[in-house]
């Protein structure tokens, strides 16, 4: 009893001065334009949060709450989208404590129970580790040391969440780049840390490549399950910017919303507001993303419902789908997906999550 | 306060059900045959007793009392652990998530077509999964083209198991059959409409493994399986063989699980044969030293394969991060090894009947 009434003034303490600590520091986001709430309202609303719900706001700050306009009910909707996806994704499926997320989140068995299914999904060459590597295509298993057959595509851990560990590999006639830079054997086994796969390399269409030609530019589908089977809640484009090899918003992305009915996409491309302001263009490719159309949109749909009816139990999934020329090919699924970047895009997707999450 | 008292009462409430549940299960006869009939039995008022005490200390029936030879005078009742406890211990380690968000690879056993798909192509030996059924659907596997029920009368040399996707314990598990043009479900004839009737729920189609003749001849109409537990060594990674069992059908069942009526018999691995006696699960029998059907000898009956399986079993746990225990069926084919499923859930009460040593080695890790 003691030591727990330890534990909780130690946490209240560590609590208080954290809340002074955000109180007192300036904005990071000179893009947020209007001023600032007052150092006791802000002390105030944190105050508030974190003897309602136990714990402080991770997004009080990278949302812009500290910005006068907003207010506490837009931070609780979070949350409650939050709350709805994780107890729904995690739910067991039976009185034992099972459920399909380890599909989503293993991405060899991903790939497994994807091809099993006849879903389109990237190839994968190779899985391997920092001591061997076990070629699909023919099943040769080498020291991953002296591996040398020609490859072009991403190394991706087996589990691993928002692209952490990614990387673009290419190998050809004795020559390794890793994310586009010349390397050498050793790089390659000090960034493989557990057990990896080599997947290839997906040719995206032009209308995506013209955007940001460098990153696997991917439309966001998130599906929930209905008493009438699953059904799109929200769509979004995913671009690369400066360069960079990954789409992921979380990775210095732009997200911009896209209407499933056209294909085009609508409004101004986001950064996620801790990293950038809102852009009517695409800051390298200077091509505006209102009204651009993303081709096989309605295919794109399709598969990804006839994927989700094949895992009924997961409640609701954000697919990340690649449209190549030949139509669509699922790249990921995740049960994590992210609730921020659609609120910021789309503003009926929250009614429209709740009421399918209440059907 | 009101979580303590809440926490008492409920343990309150579980010992009075087990103690109600005890006292309904002494008064019916068929529950209280002795397995050891001839070694003199304590008095009634002992049994009694040692029932109730039971209950009143770990909440739960004692309903392998007499399996374990309690009912002796001198048992030693450590060589028992309450069921219900060593089946939440071996689940609090399986369930316990791989990472801070809540998953884990249970849904890899459980699912008996991912456990195929997987299976096949981490490169392991498994039945093949020939479609999955629900109502008047057929898709076949792998691709999932969908197709009507009646496709099934296509199949030409159809022997094979219709199981739920993620069912347990051999339940509504049946064998289906094509022979001279008619679908035969446990033998007997019926066509596609009744057959839909009954897919409610989406079943697997898995073909029929042929067995080694030395397991044919214990019982031919199931196929006999290898129990196997294999469990992670306490490094985290390396994996070992931790108990074994062989469960035999009985009576013309075409299943082997000891919930549908079959027999366990303990199985020495290093000597790769049975140690008997073989047991009954109580209300299906008692203790045989020979097989109902077949009257082989249950007692040092030797296995082929026994080795195989148990590298492939160790094999296969080490592709599945983070499961600490796996409970094996494992099919000994006239080839080799072939593993039907994995379960995280294994029934410790049938190595803790047929392994003198196994509950002095469960409490070495788990307690």
């Amino acid at each position: 009893m003691a030591r727990s009434i330890r534990r909780r003034l130690r946490c209240l303490l560590r609590d208080v001065t954290q809340i002074a600590e955000l109180t007192r520091r300036t904005s990071p986001y000179p893009h947020i334009e209007g001023p600032r709430k007052s150092h006791a309202r802000v002390g105030a609303e944190l105050a508030y949060w974190r003897l309602r719900h136990g714990r402080l706001p991770s997004f009080y700050l990278a949302g812009g709450f500290d910005r006068r306009g907003t207010s506490l009910g837009q931070l609780q909707v979070r949350q409650d989208l939050l709350r709805i996806r994780d107890t729904r994704n995690h739910t067991s499926t039976s009185w034992t404590k099972f459920n399909y997320i380890a599909v989503l989140r293993d991405k060899q068995l991903f790939h497994l129970f994807a091809s099993a299914h006849g879903h389109r999904v990237p190839g994968v060459i190779a899985y391997l580790d920092d001591a061997t590597v076990r070629w699909t295509t023919d099943d040769v298993v080498q020291p991953t040391a002296s591996m040398a057959r020609p490859f072009d595509g991403f190394a991706k851990p087996l589990v691993g969440i928002w692209g952490q560990g990614a990387f673009r590999l290419e190998l050809a006639a004795g020559e390794m780049r890793i994310d586009g830079r010349t390397a050498a054997m050793h790089d390659l086994l000090s960034r493989i840390n557990g057990r990896y796969m080599l997947q290839e390399r997906v040719v995206q269409h032009e209308a995506c490549a013209v955007l940001h030609p460098h990153s696997l530019n991917t439309v966001r589908i998130v599906t929930a399950v209905t008493g009438h089977g699953p059904k799109v809640i929200a769509t979004a484009l995913r671009v690369g910017v400066g360069g960079s090899s990954v789409d992921n918003w979380g990775a210095g992305g732009i997200v911009a919303a896209l209407d499933a009915s056209t294909g085009c996409l609508k409004g101004p491309g986001r950064f996620r507001p801790d990293i950038g302001p809102e852009v009517d263009a695409h800051p390298d490719t200077k091509i505006r993303f209102d009204g651009h159309r993303v081709p096989h949109i309605e295919a794109a749909v399709s598969a990804v419902t006839r994927f989700h009816a094949d895992l009924p139990s997961i409640h609701s999934i954000g697919w990340d789908v690649a449209i190549t020329p030949a139509g669509p090919v699922v790249i990921e699924a995740n049960d994590h997906w992210n609730v921020e970047l659609h609120m910021l895009t789309d503003p009926g997707f929250a009614q429209r999550f709740v009421k399918a999450s209440t059907q | 306060v009101k979580r303590l008292l809440r926490a008492h009462l409920r343990s309150l409430s579980q010992s009075w059900r087990a103690i109600d549940t005890t006292r309904a299960r002494l008064a019916a006869p068929d529950q209280l045959h002795s397995y050891y009939p001839d070694m003199p039995r304590k008095p009634k008022w002992r049994i009694t007793a040692d029932h109730l005490l039971w209950a009143v200390r770990y909440r739960e029936v004692h309903r392998f009392y007499f399996t374990h030879g309690l009912d002796r005078i001198g048992a030693d009742s450590s060589t028992s652990l309450p069921y219900n406890g060593s089946l939440k211990l071996v689940g609090a380690r399986n369930f316990g998530p791989t990472t801070r968000t809540k998953y884990n690879y249970v849904g890899v056993l459980r699912d008996k077509a991912l456990f195929g798909i997987f299976g096949e192509a981490m490169g392991h030996r498994v039945p093949r999964n020939v479609a999955l059924l629900r109502g008047d659907t057929l898709l076949s596997l792998p691709g999932r083209t969908p197709a009507p029920l009646s496709e099934l009368e296509a199949l030409t040399g159809l022997d094979g198991f219709l199981k739920p996707l993620d069912g347990r314990q051999g339940r509504q598990v049946h064998r289906l059959r094509l022979e001279g043009g008619e679908l035969l479900l446990d033998g007997e004839v019926t066509d596609c409409s009744a057959l839909s009737m009954m897919l409610t729920v989406p079943f697997l189609l898995q073909e029929r493994l042929s067995q080694h003749p030395r397991l044919a001849a214990l019982h031919a109409p199931s196929v006999n399986t290898l129990r196997l537990v294999t469990m992670r060594a306490p490094d985290g990674f390396s994996v070992e063989p931790f108990a074994a069992a062989l469960r035999i059908g009985a009576h013309g069942s075409t299943i082997d699980n000891w919930a549908a009526g079959g027999v366990i018999v303990g199985v020495d691995l290093s000597a790769a044969c049975t140690i008997g006696p073989g047991f009954f699960k109580p209300g299906r029998g008692t203790l045989r030293m020979h097989h109902p059907d077949s009257g082989i000898a249950l007692d040092g009956y030797a296995l082929p394969f026994v080795h195989d399986a148990v590298e492939a079993a160790v094999r296969f746990h080490q592709d599945l991060p983070g499961l600490h225990t796996v409970g094996w069926d494992i099919a000994l084919t006239p080839t080799g090894p072939v593993m039907i499923e994995g379960n995280e859930y294994w029934d410790t009460a049938i190595h803790m009947t047929t392994d003198p040593s196994f509950v002095a080695r469960f409490r070495a890790i788990y307690l």
